[in-house]
């Protein structure tokens, strides 16, 4: 008989439920999409169906148990920030509005004009977007009083299902952090009320508790609707991009973790609450002695998605990255920037004007040139976040889609100079959730002990000789030319405000 | 029985003479090819006997292509632009021509630009200085080459050369040494120019100016036996191409633009009176008739950008598919902007910047292969614009002529992105034509510039801008001219990098 430990990962369009042993492996997994109702940048989910489809997929992996595994625990894991609220019988208040949501840009806007969102990054750590829990409950306060009235808490996304599993309201340290904490005192800060203009918006929290703590047990509900014995202790759980990071191996102090995925998140694990300096990125607090310092960019895989189908039109990536390759280092002078988003850039610089540009163009340059830049600008993009994360790291772990390409990979360790990690296993998230659920439930004895027990390295790149040298230099010219855009992408953004409002 | 007028055009890569009618009916026509040296990567130069031999036999050809009973009553020469043609006492050449697209003087010009002498240039002949210029190349012969120089007697132009072998005189126009150091507001040659060049040597070299229109000579003995004309057939001094090819393409009136839409982006706008206006860059002639100036511009990649994007974008040699995508992409192509600066020297006009190069910016996830195409077009259109700002005078009209005006396409994006009318000629040979023009003005067939352009130009099309793309390049420039201006920097550490990056890979 082996003790089996259940990870949930609530994602935005997926929602995973992995069972591993205590030693890692995966023993059973299940998936449901989940749907995200999309109208004029509002991006919103049926709180019943994320729980039910969640539940389902809990109810995939117990079926599949053999009678002799026994469940020692649950981790929560899901996509955070939004707005997840429910009132006073435990009921969606609305929809839950997600944290890709733009229907408060312009709430967030007038705090950065105003100065409330540099006082909130001094509080909380974290600079503010539309899709923050803040912003949008100062949206409901003026365009749905009704829906905020009814509501008495605020959730995060793994609390909403924590909720359905034990009956127990509750939020952990980390999701809570954006924007809610005292980052340097671990607790809500009582500064909101005024800053966001919401009178009250405290009474919203929910009970805090940090991570590995046991919150409730599977109530007889939610025993019937997943398959989990009643009475299975179900922890307080992390926001999906600690999770990551634990499900890497990249969860120590000093560790830093890349996801390359539709965005790239880069992330740094410390001791203590870095100097805060420059008001971007996320401050997460993970625990009492572990927090997490991130910068999520938009720079991401679709960016080769778009040149691919759009430069090389094939569906064939090894024909692009072939391409790629037979092109020198620095692409003979041909640089891109990797802002394809439409939101344009949050990190390191928030520019929601940025767009992606090749620069340096001259005849030399082949279509491969034009491919290669688009690899090296989203590695000189990872650069660009490390540089402005407070680490000496000498490994980085990178998963997500990008991490798939050697290629790829090697470029990054050649950009960031630094040995370049890809972990085993695929689900990281449900992994790093059900890592933690161990430790709570004393699988094993602190949060290192579960890393060597769950969690491994499949291949590494070391930078190579030469290159690292050479992406240093290179990446000057990426900054100095993205540093002198600013300016023309608000001219750029004007004119299309212009060409608009004309009706074209 | 047709009188005609003999127009020689003396290209850098082609030499063209075409024989006209008095009402601009081409009679007959010959061309061939002329050859460019390469004895270093970056130096181009001519063998002069070579150019001459080659335009003999084009003139030939058109000599015994001409209908019976045709007789040329009158020759007009153009030529490539800039360079250095030396002539020793003899009339004969000194060494290989030195041509506008050698770039041995580049150090020399860029120390001019460092030093403040650039601009003192400017100020003085209206023009700014590059590499292929005669005065540059000048000062190069003088450290390297003294003794050709030496051996000099005048500097000349293309043209020039090709008039002193049809008629034995040596001379040249206003609109030539407008490049060298003719003083453009007056009669005579600047001194003070020479000295802020460092050779003043070049005083001892001025050639005889003579107006295009006015007769110089006559075919000789030699040259007739070489081109088939007759002995004793008047000949014009001409003018250079630039100026040649506005006449040919109908351009004679203050105020009135002409874009040439080749290698290069030449943009252009006639003046009353010769006058040096600023920014520093291009150069201005004295055209040498009805006291005509004219204001230039030219980029240096027109359509290279577009050969560039349907090799390496598009990968197909159908232009005409390249012309169908651009043309499905929305008019300013949702916010992509493609700046044509694909020179491997950067740009010179209407901003001086080796360092200048290509780029596309505003991508965003929406854009397509089609936008990225329409994108190039645009931006090189844009880039006339940019040069059109920049000149002294807002133009009524533009005549757009060279390869990329094949492309009604183009021709049309040229009209809405200058929000001026756009006229294509429906001729192509407007060099020739031109030179053949100011001959027949020499042979007193017309009594002036304007009657005999009126009589020769021919038929063209005019695209009319359409209001609501005009209103989007309006607003699109903007953006265009914010990257532009923002550049400078990062395009300074670029070429810097890239630099250190191909002395490593090679």
């Amino acid at each position: 008989m082996a003790g089996v430990l259940i990870g949930v990962d609530a994602g935005t369009t997926n929602i995973k439920t992995v069972a591993f042993s205590d030693e890692g492996d995966e023993l059973a997994r299940a998936s449901r999409k989940n749907e995200v109702l999309t109208e004029d940048g509002r991006t919103e989910q049926d709180m019943e169906t994320t729980w039910e489809r969640t539940a389902a997929t809990i109810s995939d992996v117990s079926a599949s148990l053999s009678a002799d595994d026994r469940v020692v625990g649950v981790g929560v894991t899901g996509q955070g920030d939004g707005c997840w609220l429910v009132d006073g019988d435990g009921r969606p208040a609305r929809n839950a509005i997600l944290w890709n949501d733009s229907r408060a840009a312009g709430i967030v806007e007038e705090w950065s004009e105003t100065g409330v969102s540099d006082r909130i990054f001094d509080i909380c750590g974290n600079g503010l977007f539309a899709g923050a829990s803040l912003p949008i409950v100062r949206w409901l306060h003026d365009n749905e009083p009704a829906a905020l009235d009814r509501a008495e808490t605020v959730l995060f996304c793994k609390d909403w299902i924590k909720y359905r599993l034990t009956g127990e309201l509750t939020t952990d340290l980390s999701d809570a952090s954006l924007p809610y904490l005292d980052i340097r005192t671990r607790e809500y800060t009582d500064e909101l009320s005024d800053l966001a203009g919401v009178p009250g918006v405290e009474e919203l929290f929910p009970r805090l508790e940090p991570a590995t703590t046991v919150v409730g047990t599977v109530t007889e509900a939610a025993s019937a609707r997943t398959g989990l014995p009643a009475g299975t202790p179900v922890i307080s759980g992390v926001i999906d991009i600690v999770a990551s990071a634990v499900g890497s191996g990249a969860a120590r102090p000093g560790d830093s973790s890349s996801v390359v995925g539709t965005t790239a998140l880069n992330q740094t694990i410390l001791e203590s609450v870095p100097d805060l300096d420059d008001p971007v990125g996320f401050t997460l607090a993970i625990t009492e002695d572990r927090y997490t310092r991130a910068m999520a960019s938009m720079a991401g895989t679709p960016n080769l998605d778009w040149a691919r189908a759009e430069i090389a039109e094939t569906d064939d990536f090894d024909a692009v990255e072939d391409a790629a390759r037979s092109v020198p280092a620095g692409a003979d002078g041909l640089l891109y920037h990797p802002y394809l988003s439409s939101s344009g850039e949050r990190s390191p610089f928030i520019d929601s004007a940025a767009r992606a540009q090749f620069s340096g163009l001259d005849p030399s340059h082949t279509r491969a040139h034009l491919l290669r830049a688009v690899y090296e600008g989203v590695a000189l993009a990872m650069r660009d976040c490390y540089e402005h994360l407070p680490t000496e790291a000498d490994r980085v772990v990178v998963s997500g889609g990008g991490a798939s390409s050697a290629f790829w990979c090697q470029l990054f360790a050649d950009c960031l100079d630094t040995t370049v990690a890809v972990p085993e296993g695929s689900e990281l998230g449900a992994r790093g959730i059900a890592l933690l659920a161990g430790v709570a439930l004393d699988a094993y004895p602190d949060i290192e002990a579960g890393l060597d027990a769950m969690t491994g390295i499949d291949r590494s790149y070391d930078p190579r000789p030469g290159y690292a040298e050479r992406y240093d230099e290179w990446y000057e010219v990426y900054r100095t030319t993205y540093e002198a855009m600013f300016d023309a992408w608000e001219t750029r953004a004007a004119v299309r405000d212009e060409l608009r409002g004309d009706g074209r | 029985m047709t009188r005609c007028l003999l127009g020689v055009d003396a290209g850098t890569t082609t030499i063209t003479a075409v024989a006209f009618a008095a009402d601009g009916a081409e009679r007959a026509r010959a061309a061939r090819d002329n050859r460019v040296h390469h004895p270093r990567d970056e130096w181009a130069e001519q063998d002069m006997a070579t150019t001459w031999e080659r335009t003999a036999r084009a003139i030939r050809d058109v000599v015994t292509a001409l209908p019976a009973g045709d007789e040329v009553v009158g020759v007009g020469v153009t030529g490539q632009g800039g360079g250095c043609w030396l002539l020793d006492a003899d009339g004969a050449p000194v060494r290989n021509a030195i041509l506008w697209t050698d770039a041995r003087a580049s150090a020399i010009v860029e120390a001019w630009r460092d030093d403040g002498t650039s601009e003192a240039l400017f100020d003085c002949c209206g023009y700014g200085a590059f590499p292929g210029m005669a005065l540059p190349i000048v000062r190069w012969l003088r450290e390297h080459e003294p003794i050709a120089l030496d051996r000099a007697a005048t500097v000349v132009g293309c043209k020039d050369w090709i008039r002193t072998r049809l008629t034995g005189t040596v001379g040249s126009d206003p609109t030539d040494t407008s490049l060298i150091h003719r003083d453009i507001r007056g009669d005579g040659y600047r001194a003070d120019a020479l000295e802020l060049a460092g050779v003043p040597a070049v005083g001892d070299l001025e050639p005889q100016l003579d107006a295009p229109t006015s007769v110089v000579g006559e075919v000789t003995g030699d040259a007739a036996a070489a081109t088939g004309l007759p002995a004793g057939t008047p000949v014009v001094a001409g003018t250079m191409d630039v100026a040649a090819s506005a006449y040919g393409s109908g351009v004679y009136e203050p105020g009135e633009g002409s874009t040439v839409v080749g290698t290069t982006l030449q943009n252009q706008v006639l003046l009353e009176r010769p006058r040096i206006v600023g920014p520093p860059t291009g150069y201005t002639l004295d055209l040498g008739i009805d006291g005509l100036g004219l204001r230039a511009m030219g980029t240096m990649a027109g359509t290279p950008n577009l050969d560039w994007a349907r090799a390496e974008i598009a990968e197909t040699d159908d232009f005409d598919a390249v012309e169908d995508a651009a043309q499905s992409a929305p008019v300013g192509a949702d916010g992509l902007v493609y700046h044509p600066y694909l020179s491997s020297a950067g740009e010179k006009a209407p901003f001086v910047d080796p360092a200048a190069r290509a780029g596309f910016s505003g991508l965003d996830p929406s854009h397509t292969r089609a936008h990225l195409l329409r994108a190039v077009y645009e931006g090189v259109a844009l880039a006339a614009r940019d040069c059109y700002e920049s000149l002294p005078i807002d133009p009524s009209t533009v005549t757009v002529s060279g390869g990329g005006t094949r492309s009604a396409f183009w021709c049309r994006l040229f009209a809405d992105c200058l929000d001026t009318p756009v006229t294509v000629p429906a001729y192509g040979e407007l060099g020739a034509k031109g030179a053949a023009i100011l001959a027949a003005i020499g042979v007193d067939r017309y009594p002036n510039l304007g009657a005999a352009v009126e009589a020769m130009s021919g038929a063209a099309t005019t695209h009319t801008p359409r209001p609501e793309p005009a209103s989007v390049y309006d607003a699109l420039f903007e953006y265009y001219d914010a990257v532009a201006a923002s550049m400078a920097d990062a395009w300074a550490l670029r070429r810097s990098v890239a630099e250190s990056f191909d002395a490593a890979d090679e």
